[in-house]
């Protein structure tokens, strides 16, 4: 007969993953499903064991390439963002703050009271502040998404730092350039809030 | 995939075909399915399987499903509209793939 798995040993499975650096919820959730449906299985098969001497056994024979595995989410997990930023960029939500936005750049002669290295300064600060609005809203909450959305985030920053920083823009490019780098980080931001609210409920993260 | 490299090209196609003929799926559910379907023959580890899954789904040929089941969350995977047609696409692609290889293997003797 099936024996189910106690919540205790259930949260043991999951602490042991964590301790073994499996840091992300949404990674470790289905880790946690497969080894204790594998310990479940073993325990029917075998009902003079118990738990912990098969979590053992099991441990000794698979965790490096559980361990592995829990490595290779990267990939995906970057294709299924940016897909989503992309899509979002025509989002209304994202739109319209962007295009205020450029609006304003376009309208306001910032020239007269900042020089060039200023206004990229500025910038520059107002876009990291953007990019960790939702680092700091969802800092707690270990998913592998918002990971790689802030990795893949800084690349607004580096684009901004490298071309318009470093090469001296003139002001008109100044206002499409960083118009553009707000649209995209609006999106980034955009996107990151409705997979928190999307993998919060999946996952059951209060 | 641990019995030999040379199932290791086919699992994207193993996984939409049986996520074919099954609703939904869960991770360890397939690589026991795949256990009893082959005999024992072929094992898919758990190294081999979860990237593909997500690969599978990061492409959008499959989509998620979570459930609570037994004290724990399980993640259900089940095919796309898209993920349909790639399968359909893919077992062609296998067929061919073996009457090929079976060509070269067991050649028909020629009556010439």
């Amino acid at each position: 007969m099936k024996q189910n798995l106690t919540l205790e040993e259930i949260r043991f499975i999951d602490n042991y993953l964590k301790n073994s650096g499996v840091d992300f919820v949404d990674v470790r959730t289905e880790m946690v499903d497969h080894v204790a449906s594998e310990i479940e299985n073993r325990l029917e098969e075998n009902n003079t064991s118990d738990f912990y001497e098969e979590f053992k056994i099991y441990m000794v024979q698979h965790k490096n390439c559980l361990l592995k595995n829990a490595g290779k989410y990267r990939w995906s997990v970057d294709k299924k963002v940016l897909k989503e930023v992309l899509k979002n960029l025509i989002n209304l939500q994202v739109l319209t703050p962007a295009v205020v936005i450029a609006i304003i750049l376009f309208a306001v002669d910032i020239q007269e009271y900042l020089n060039s290295t200023q206004i990229s300064i500025a910038f520059y600060a107002v876009l990291l502040m953007l990019a960790f609005i939702p680092i700091l809203l969802y800092r707690k909450i270990k998913l592998s998404f918002l990971n790689r959305i802030g990795v893949l985030g800084n690349l607004p920053f580096l684009i901004a730092h490298n071309i318009i920083l470093t090469e001296g823009l003139s002001f008109s490019y100044y206002q499409v350039t960083y118009s553009i780098l707000f649209w995209i980080l609006i999106s980034f931001g955009y996107t990151s809030i409705c997979f928190a609210r999307e993998y919060k409920q999946k996952y059951q993260i209060s | 995939m641990s019995n030999s490299k040379l199932y290791k090209g086919s699992l994207s196609t193993i996984i939409l075909k049986l996520l074919a003929e099954n609703s939904k799926m869960y991770g360890y559910e397939i690589t026991q399915k795949v256990k009893e379907l082959t005999q024992g023959e072929l094992t898919i580890t758990e190294g081999a399987l979860y990237p593909a899954l997500h690969k599978l789904e990061a492409d959008g040929f499959l989509e998620v499903e979570m459930q609570k089941v037994d004290n724990r969350l399980r993640k259900y995977y089940k095919l796309t509209q898209a993920g349909t047609q790639e399968k359909v696409n893919r077992i062609e692609e296998l067929e061919r793939f073996i009457e090929t290889i079976q060509g070269i293997v067991n050649p028909k003797p020629s009556l010439g």
